[in-house]
This record gives structure tokens, sequence and C-alpha cells, in this order.
């Protein structure tokens, strides 16, 4: 148990660190664009991408989906280099921070609009018969697209092999959750006849521990399901436009998913993979004469 | 004389409109250009005009349509001139508009429109035939002139003589005592070959002048006296202000058999190659390009260009400066103002007007008045 | 003869048997129903596992066929009416055309088959040709075969020989008509354009170049025969092109041709205002500029919705009449 929160914690520190280096460039003008970090969510990445079989189960993400893409293919340069805008990036530079792709991971920049899309993937797996499993990421905020509910519909009519993530992290940009659903988001999926598991969405072990079970259930027997994942954005949207109260931030603080692994780890252990994480991000950052 | 108001073509979707009122009681004075009457067609009301000053005599009522070229009314020139004659045609029933059997297609409508031809005359003249677009170029007014076929062209290439030896000078004798004879006998100050001996002019009160040192004696009618008593050997005309009289004074002698002779300034240049009638009078400056065919009584003002294998019919004015380029066709008793500048191939009808600084694009239809530097027709004089 | 429709369903049955990988989704598609315009009739019997009939979601079925274009499949999604395209907007302008355009070593080969066009008295949101609301869009076809083409194979061009998303259009009255692919009355050549598509070319005359140059597409053609024998007989010379890929359009082309009569009239069934014509136009100026004899006329539906009153509709939408009116008053330009 302990070896996997071991790994599953290295993945987060990863993506925390990767983040945080994000907005130290951003202020130091070698971003442009925007730049939406997951601080505070990377237990919902590295919980649910880490019970995936990249080889045959595939990803949609949205516009903050560098944990899910760290999670997924641990390419921490050539996400760097697609961010910076250079040719050697994933993307080329044309995606950026928003528009990523490799293999079987996909996100892109409209919120909900990905949902559809992994539906026909999930069609495509089915047909394929080879037991691959369509994962989408949504936050609370996307739970208001109409796209959803046509996708969640087919995706129940049809069987398909379709796991839909929400990350309720309480906030739509600057918008809290009571002020844009008139209902709770996990009875939705409920009632397209979809089962729906809510889970704490800041404790890495579970999440990983639900998602196992979940798509095992789903290749031995196609079917959708959600998994809510309750959470808290600690970062801003993207950057500089948090107005939240810092009580209500600091409040969350000691939920933090890294912390909460750190209380069950030995510290020697968290010291090892902390220091082991920022070599890595040092060395990337070496290598792009950016520090 | 009177000219008969039609019905004119508005536009090409329509072959007939409606008269909306008359802007003058019948029998009321009207001048030029006047607004005489309205009429309307599916896409707009338009003022007819005058053409001329006279007396409106009102032929159609008001509320009906009638189709192009319906003789909607006559403007006399004399407050007793009658109404002549003419072929009615039906107008249509009131605010109806059938379709009746059409007499000619779109395109030959269209054609007729752009090269001035009469279409409803074309019809009248064949009748149960449909009138196609080849039918309508046939008869459309030919550049080619009617005179040009007529006219014994020599070949002339002026050199000229700055020397006497020739004890034989030409004796001419000039019609006009205007600035025009002036213009001949300057020209003939440095001509060798050829004399003026004397002025005719119809108006009494030159008689017994003397311009240059050249002698008023007289009236038109006395060239035929003159002639008979041997006294001079050709006439050159310099009457240029209403082509008609031009016309009729050069046909008048040359009928009975007195000659007109070419006038070429010695500074006018033309080249190897040109062919020429008579009675042609060029002035100073011009430039006759090699190829180039004139016809006959032709006035070139100073600085006339023509350029090579252009072909001029009778009885043209060229304003000062005016260019024809290369392998223009003119007909006859065409008017040129100031320096109007023609294009290459363009073609130009018989008794068009060309006002002065026109520039030439395209084909010029006969009897066509070209105003505006945008070249476009703006009535059919005829 | 085959009509439009049976041309486009044999087609569809060829390119079904030919490639395992083509999918078809739809509302209403299954047989006996067979779709709104019968264009899938059959198809659903013999292929039961590859026509699949779906709920009312325009927008969620356009991305469910992305996902299966970009996982390898063919998919053809029919939009029963090609007003709800609009609901289709964001998955095809946001997702399928943006795919292959930034990410890196992605197809995306999607086919949106719609019906367009009005004069069936479906009423305002039945009617539209809304096609020019997709022009100008990277990466996106729009193929509108006219019934001198042969949609059936056009499609199976599609499938096989595009890897990104195309808009293939098809006016509802086209259906019924006989395609006029040997008509002796007027000349037809087929000819493929630099867009790899075909460009009909008619001339209603034997000798002499032509009066006017008249462009259009899809829907337009069904004016053509009776229009062009009109003409013919006024002694008017038509030629006309019919270009089936209408972006990108064979500019190239439709200069050449249009070049011979140095007039052009460009007619289209949308509203009037930044109309495909208006962009053929623009083109066509900077490629003929001081070739032309006028002013380009174009000729669109009239901007308003469109009735479903029978009269009302025909005053609003393109007749041949005004094409027929666009084409006399360019030739009366001197």
């Amino acid at each position: 148990m302990n070896a996997d929160l071991e790994m599953l914690y290295e993945k987060m520190v990863l993506i925390r660190l990767f983040e945080e280096t994000l907005l130290k460039l951003f202020s130091l003008g070698h971003l442009r664009g925007t730049v939406h970090t997951c601080i505070g969510q990377e237990a919902c990445a590295v919980g649910i991408v880490s019970a995936l079989d990249s080889k045959r189960d595939t990803l949609c993400s949205n516009h903050r989906g560098h944990g899910h893409f760290l999670a997924f293919t641990d390419n921490t340069d050539g996400l760097l280099k697609e961010i910076l805008g250079l040719k050697s990036g994933i993307c080329g530079g044309k995606g950026g921070s928003q528009h990523l792709h490799v293999n079987n991971f996909y996100s892109n920049g409209i919120l909900g609009g990905m949902v559809p899309i992994a539906t026909g993937i999930a069609l495509s797996q089915k047909l394929a018969e080879e037991n691959g499993i369509s994962v989408v990421f949504v936050g609370d905020g996307a739970m208001s697209e109409g796209v959803i509910y046509e996708s969640l519909n087919m995706a129940a009519l049809w069987k398909l092999p379709l796991l839909l993530v929400i990350e309720h992290n309480q906030i739509a940009q600057s918008t809290p959750w009571n002020l844009e659903h008139g209902s709770a988001i996990e009875g939705r999926p409920v009632a397209f006849g979809i089962p729906t598991e809510t889970i704490d969405g800041n404790d890495v072990q579970t999440i990983y521990a639900a998602t196992k079970k979940t798509v095992d259930d789903m290749r031995k027997n196609a079917h959708s399901r959600c998994l809510l994942l309750k959470t808290y954005r600690l970062g801003p949207h993207s950057k500089g436009d948090d107005y939240r109260s810092t009580t209500e931030i600091s409040s969350h603080q000691m939920n933090d998913p890294l912390k909460r692994a750190e209380t069950v780890l030995p510290e020697k252990v968290v010291m090892g993979i902390k220091t082991l994480c920022q070599t890595r991000i040092n060395q990337m950052l070496e290598s792009f004469s950016l520090i | 004389m009177g000219m008969i108001i039609k019905m004119p073509l508005l536009n090409i979707n329509d072959e007939s409109a409606t008269l909306v009122r008359w802007l003058h009681s019948d029998g009321a004075r009207v001048s030029q250009n006047e607004p005489i009457c309205v009429v309307e067609t599916t896409k707009s009301a338009v003022d007819i005009c005058a053409e001329i000053d006279g007396f409106l005599r009102q032929l159609a009522p008001v509320g009906s349509t009638y189709i192009t070229g319906y003789a909607i009314g006559f403007i006399a020139s004399s407050i007793d001139e009658l109404v002549p004659n003419f072929e009615h045609i039906e107008p249509y029933s009131n605010n109806i508009v059938e379709s009746t059997s059409p007499k000619w297609t779109k395109k030959a409508q269209i054609l007729a429109n752009r090269l001035g031809v009469d279409l409803i005359a074309l019809a009248a003249a064949h009748p149960g035939v449909l009138i196609g677009e080849e039918l309508v170029k046939s008869v459309a007014p030919s550049i080619e002139s009617e005179s040009l076929r007529a006219v014994n062209l020599t070949a002339v290439t002026h050199l000229p003589i700055t020397h006497a030896n020739d004890t034989h000078q030409e004796r001419v004798l000039i019609l006009g005592g205007s600035g025009g004879a002036a213009l001949v006998l300057d020209i003939l100050s440095d001509v060798l070959t050829q004399q003026a001996i004397g002025i005719l002019d119809n108006n009494p009160k030159l008689f017994n002048t003397t311009l240059m040192g050249v002698p008023v004696i007289g009236g038109f009618d006395l060239a035929i006296q003159l002639w008979q008593e041997k006294k001079f050997d050709t006439l050159i005309s310099t009457v240029v202000k209403d082509i008609a009289d031009r016309v009729s004074i050069f046909e008048r002698f040359t009928q009975i058999g007195i000659p007109f002779t070419n006038i070429i300034a010695a500074n006018a240049n033309v080249r190897r190659d040109c062919r020429m009638g008579t009675g042609n009078l060029i002035v100073h400056g011009s430039y006759i390009a090699t190829g180039v065919t004139l016809g006959n009584n032709n006035f070139l003002a100073a600085g006339t260009y023509i350029e090579h294998h252009s072909i001029i019919g009778s009885h043209c004015t060229f304003g000062p400066r005016t260019s024809l380029s290369g392998r223009v066709k003119v007909a006859d008793r065409v008017k040129f103002g100031t320096h109007v500048a023609v294009e290459p191939f363009i073609e130009i009808g018989t008794e068009s007007v060309i006002a002065s600084g026109v520039v030439l694009t395209s084909h010029i239809p006969s009897y066509s008045i070209v105003k505006n530097a945008s070249n476009s027709v703006i009535r059919h004089a005829r | 003869m085959s009509t439009y429709l049976q041309n486009l369903q044999n087609g569809l049955f060829e390119l079904f048997s030919n490639n395992s990988r083509v999918i078809l989704l739809g509302e209403d598609v299954l047989d006996p129903y067979g779709g709104a315009f019968k264009v899938t009739a059959g198809l659903s019997t013999q292929f039961p596992n590859r026509v699949l009939t779906t709920p009312i979601s325009e927008a969620g079925i356009t991305g469910v066929a992305i996902g299966l274009a970009l996982r390898g499949y063919i998919p053809i999604v029919e939009i029963m009416f090609g007003d709800f395209l609009t609901l289709c907007a964001d998955q095809i302008i946001n997702h399928a055309t943006k795919f292959p355009n930034m990410y890196r070593d992605v197809t995306c080969p999607l086919i949106m088959r719609s019906p367009m066009g009005g004069g069936r008295g479906y009423g305002p949101t039945h009617s539209q040709s809304l096609e020019k609301m997709f022009l100008g869009i990277p990466e996106l076809k729009l193929i509108a075969p006219s019934h001198y083409h042969q949609p059936g194979q056009t499609i199976q061009h599609i499938a096989t020989q595009e890897i990104n998303p195309v808009i293939f259009i098809e006016h509802k009255l086209l259906y019924r008509e006989t395609l006029q692919l040997n008509s002796e009355a007027l000349p037809l050549i087929l000819k493929t354009d630099e867009t790899g598509y075909q460009t009909a070319i008619l001339r209603n005359y034997d000798v002499g170049i032509p009066d006017v140059c008249l462009i259009g597409y899809g829907g337009i053609s069904r004016f053509l025969p009776e229009l062009l024998k009109k003409l013919a007989a006024e002694e008017i010379r038509i030629i006309a092109l019919l270009p089936e890929s209408i972006d990108p359009v064979p500019i190239e082309m439709l200069a050449h041709f249009a070049a011979e009569a140095g007039r052009i009239v460009i007619a289209e069934e949308s509203t009037e205002g930044f109309t495909w014509a208006s962009g053929i136009a623009s083109q066509l100026y900077e490629n003929l500029w001081g070739k032309l004899h006028c002013p380009i006329k174009m000729v669109t539906s009239a901007r308003c919705a469109i009735p479903t009153a029978i009269q009302q509709e025909a005053d609003v939408l393109i007749s041949s009449l005004n094409i027929e009116n666009a084409i006399l008053e360019v030739i009366s330009w001197a």
C-alpha cells in the first residue's frame, strides 16, 4: 500500500513543482497567453490516471490539464516546450497550455466540448472490442454545458465504456459552485442511469483504489460510470484572478492532497521524493537556460 | 421642321412605359432640354425632355402604357406646323402589359440599343420574322463611309517645296472669308506651288475688302462665272462651322465639274503610302501617318494627329490637337471638338459629334452625340 | 437515368460495401423510415451495426463522430435539416477542424451530410442555406454537388481521399431531379479542377464566345436546364460553371472560363450579404482586373426569414427569373 502511495505522491509532487515553476516563468514573462494550474487538485489527476492503462485507455482533458497530462505521460520536457511555444513542443507550439495531444491524450479549451468526443472514442473502443476505456475530465463549472448531458444520454443508451470524472473544486473561475448549480451535480449522471460515486478528491489513495475498481468493472462489462471528486482549487483560476478570502483558502491548506499524503509517509521518504522531483525540475530548467 | 416625341427605351427589361403626366399644356411653347412629360417603367419614373425649341402637341393620353417607339407627342417648330403623318403603333391597353409574341430576341434588343438601331423600324421592315443578333448587326450603321468608296483617291506624299523652279502655279479660289481663309492664306505663303487668287463669301459686307492682300471678290455664285472665264484652277472650302453647309458647297461645285484641291501646310507631315481625295485642308503641325486614307473635303485643324492605317471618310472636321490612334475608322460628316483622343481600332459612325476633350474607348454608333469624358452616348441625334 | 437521391443512395451502399471503417450516425436513419429524405433507406438493413440512429442531439452526435474519426473510423453524420448545423458549429469549428491543425499527426475524417435550401414550405428554420456560415474555416471543406454531378461518386471520393472534416450539402429540391449527365440539349463537361473535385461546365451554344458566365453551385443547377434553353432562344450565350467544391473554390478554373465572357453573374440561394458569391467576386476581380466589361452581379435570396406560405416563400427565395434578369443586366452594360 505504501509503495503505491510513494509512487502516487511522487507524481503529485512533480506536478506541483512543475506548475509552481510555470507560475514563476509566467511572472518572468517567459510564457504568453494563460496558464491554468491544478494546484490543490493533484490527487484527482494522479489517483485517476494511475489506475488507467495508457496503452488502451484514452484520456480527454480540459483547460486545466497539466496534471492529467503529466500523470498520463510523465513528459515534463515536451509539455514545458509546448507551453514555452517551441517548435519542439508536443504540438509544435500551436497548442500551448490548453491544447495538448500525444498518443491517447487529448485536451482542448472548450468547456464540456470534449465529453461527446470522449463518448465517440468510447464507441470506437467498444467497436474495437479491446476493453479500452475512455476517460474524460470536467470541472463542476463545465457541468452546466448542455452537450455533456447529450453525451451522457448516448453513453448510457449505447452502454459505452465512458468514465466521466468530475473534479468538484467548488468554484468556476471566480463564481462559487452554489451560484451556478440548482441541484447537486452528483445526481445528474445518476438520472441518466450512470452509476456515480462521490469520493474525497484530496485523498489520492482512495481515488486510486476507487478508480481501479471502477475500471475493472467497466472492462468486464462495458458501461458508463461517473466519479465525482470533492476537492478544492488552492491556486487562482489562471493568474492574478483570485478574489477568494485568504481565510477561506488557508482553511483548505490543511487539506492539501500533498500534505495529506505526507502525514502518512515517513518524513525521510517525503524529503527524498521532494529532492528527486526538484532536481528533475531544475535539470529541465537548466537545459532550457531558464535559471 | 418639328420632331415627334417617341416613347423611349428606358431599360432593357421594359418594352413599354406608362405616360404619367404632361408637364405642359397642349400647344405650349417649350424649350430644348426642358422636361415635357413624365413616364414610368417598372423600375423608375423618368422625365422626357424636348429635343428642340417649339410648340408641344400632346398625341397620347396620360395613364396608359405605350410600347417603345410609340409617338406620344410632337414638337412643332412653328405655331402652325401640322403634325406629320406617321404610322401609328397601337398602345398597350391601360395598365396591362401583355407579353405578345416577341418580334425580336432579347440579345437583338440589347444590341440595337447599343448600336443605335431602330428596332421598331427594323421589325416593321421584316414582318413575321424574329429579329435576331445577326440582322441587327447587319443593319447597324456602317462605319465604312459611302462617299469614301466613290472618292477618287490619289497617293499623296507631301514634301514641302521651298524653291521655285516650277513655272506653273496652281491658282486657288478660296470659299469663305473668315478665319479659315486666313489659315489658307498663311499656309499658301509657305507653299510655292499654289497661289490664292481670290476669296468668295456670301456676306456682301466683305465685298471689296482684302485679307492678307487677297481680295474678296463676290459671293459663291461668282465661282461659276470665274471658272468659265478660266480665272482659277481649283477651289478650297474654309466653311467649317456647319458640316451640312460644308457638304452642300462641296457637292454643288464638284457636280458641275469644278475641282477642289488639297491644301497642306508646309510643316504638316503626310507620310508615305497615304491616299486622299480632294478638298482637304490640313493645317500646321498635323501628322498623317503612313497608310492613312482620307476622303474628300475634310478639315484638319492645327496639330491633328492621325495614326497609321486609319481611314477617314469625307466632310469631317477635326478641332486642334485631336489625336486618332492606329487603325481608327471614321465615317462621313463626323465633327470632332478640340483635343479629342481616340483609342486604336475604334469605329465612329456617320454624323456623330464628339465634344472637346472626350477620350473614346469604345465604338460610337452613327448619329451619336458624345459628351463628357466617360464616353457615353447622351442622346441619339436622329 | 437515376435521380440525385438514387445516385447518392447507391454511392453510400458502395462506400459501406468497400470500406468497413465507414459508420453513419443520424436521427431517424433506420429502416423502414430511412431518414427524413430517404438518403439512408435500406442502409441499416444491409449494415445494421454501422448505421446508428441517435437521440436528437446534433452537437452530441457530431462530437461522437469526431471521437470516432480521431480513432480511425470514417464517420458520416446526417443532420436532418441544414438549419440544425448551427447546433454542431462548436464541435465542427472548435474541435474537428482544430485537431488536425493544432495537434501533431492527427487526422479527423468527419463527414457532415445535410439537406439545405427552401422551396418546400418548411418555413424559417427548415429552409435556409446556411453553408455560408461555415465558409473560410481552416481545415474545413464544403462540397455541394449539383444535379450535373454524381453525388454518390463524390461522397465516396470524400470518404476515401479526405483526412479532415467535410460538410456535404444536398439541396432538398435536387433529390428528385434526374441527373443531367448525358443531356444532349446542353453540352456538359465535367472537369476535375484544382481542388480535386469536379466543376460542371455547361454551354447553351455551339459556336462563338459566351456573352455571360454564370457561376453557381448545388441547388442552383435545378434552374439551368430551362433557363439556359430559354436564353439560347434569345440568342444569349451562357457558359455556366458549377463547382462542387465551394470551399476551397477552384478560382483558377472559374477565372479562366469567366474571362471568356467578361461579364459574370454569381447565383446562390443563401440570404443577401456576406455571401459565397461576394467571396468569389472579390477573388475574380483580383484575377480578372481590366478584363471585365462590367461589374460582377450577385444574385441571392432576400435578407429575411424564409416564409412558409407558398407565394411569400417564392418572393423571398432566389428564382430563375432573378438570375435571368441579372444576366440581361450585365449584357446591357455597353
